[in-house]
């Protein structure tokens, strides 16, 4: 069952249902020991600041903080885009564990092998 | 404190420097070849000052590509403010730009067989390497990329392009560009990248 899985991600506090959901699917893939990118990119980057996701919380699901915490204690990698981080003034010292700015090389690099990704 | 550790540095510096300048003109130990400034250097910090070994024996001895050795200990020279002052001192000696790749260790090494005495000029042994700068400021992303795929395009093989990215994402992007298109990367000190263009 090795390979990879990427979970692209747009959406934060705009779509807080989208931000969850994704989380619930990295975390399946990471748990079928795929490599697995979370990539965050527009919207998506403010939930690479500690404290962000504090607060999302959807019915039926568990809360995005520990979405986002159980997938990188379980190996998940977390990218964000760096001009979208930038835009929007971010702190580069508030990053949530796990998480790397990266350019979209890093990305294609992670997806050349032809690795399958989801949008979120 | 801080003013002895500046002293502590200088004092660790003037040491170097004077090791350097007591292995001027040694050959080395094993096959005898004229060691450069650069390799000296590279003797002392691998602990050989008493038996200096140019980067090819070097490499033999840690079983080591040439190359890789010369890039590990390249990038160990960097991160240390003494033996970065002995590289400057050594590209001086040797009439290379401070900021330049020296000629006798890039684009290419030469096999011990092949080398000649310090003494020969610079040509005999191949073209110098013709290092280029380019500044990219904050730039990031697809754009950073794409510009400097343009540049190294723009260039002849084995030419060495150093690049300044301050962008955070450069710390990931530029070495797994790299990789994606063969373009060698020599060393990495953020925001600055040392990049060897591909053969065509």
């Amino acid at each position: 069952m090795a390979g990879k899985f990427c979970v692209s991600l747009t959406s934060a506090k705009d779509d807080p249902d989208k931000a969850t959901v994704a989380f619930v699917v990295a975390n399946a893939a990471v748990a079928s020991d795929k490599e697995t990118l979370v990539f965050l990119s527009t919207e998506g980057v403010r939930l690479s600041q500690q404290g962000y996701a504090d607060d999302i919380r959807e019915e039926g699901f568990a809360p995005l903080k520990d979405l986002m915490e159980n997938f990188v204690k379980a190996g998940g990698l977390i990218y964000v885009c760096s001009p979208c981080f930038k835009r929007r003034k971010l702190d580069e010292g508030k990053l949530v564990g796990g998480a790397t700015i990266v350019g979209g090389a890093k990305l294609v690099e992670f997806l050349s092998d032809g690795a399958p990704c989801i949008t979120y | 404190m801080e003013r002895q550790a500046l002293s502590e540095e200088m004092e660790r510096t003037l040491k170097l420097l004077a090791d350097l300048e007591g292995l001027r003109g040694r050959d080395c130990k094993r096959c005898a070849s004229a060691l450069c400034h650069h390799e000296a250097l590279f003797s002392l910090s691998m602990g050989f000052k008493n038996a200096p070994l140019c980067c090819s024996c070097l490499a033999a001895e840690f079983e080591r590509e040439p190359a890789q050795m010369r890039d590990e200990l390249w990038s160990f020279v960097l991160y240390r403010p003494c033996h970065r002052a002995g590289w400057a001192w050594a590209n001086r000696e040797e009439g290379y730009d401070p900021a330049a790749l020296p000629g006798c260790l890039w684009p290419y090494l030469r096999k011990a067989s092949e080398r000649h005495r310090a003494t020969e000029s610079a040509e005999k042994v191949g073209e110098p390497c013709e290092s280029e700068a380019w500044d990219a400021g904050d730039m990031a992303c697809g754009d950073l990329v794409l510009e400097l795929r343009l540049r190294l395009r723009a260039m002849k093989p084995r030419q060495i392009l150093r690049i300044t990215a301050t962008d955070s994402g450069a710390r990931e992007d530029i070495p797994a560009w790299c990789r994606l298109t063969g373009h060698v990367l020599l060393a990495v000190a953020h925001p600055q990248y040392w990049i060897e263009r591909k053969e065509d």
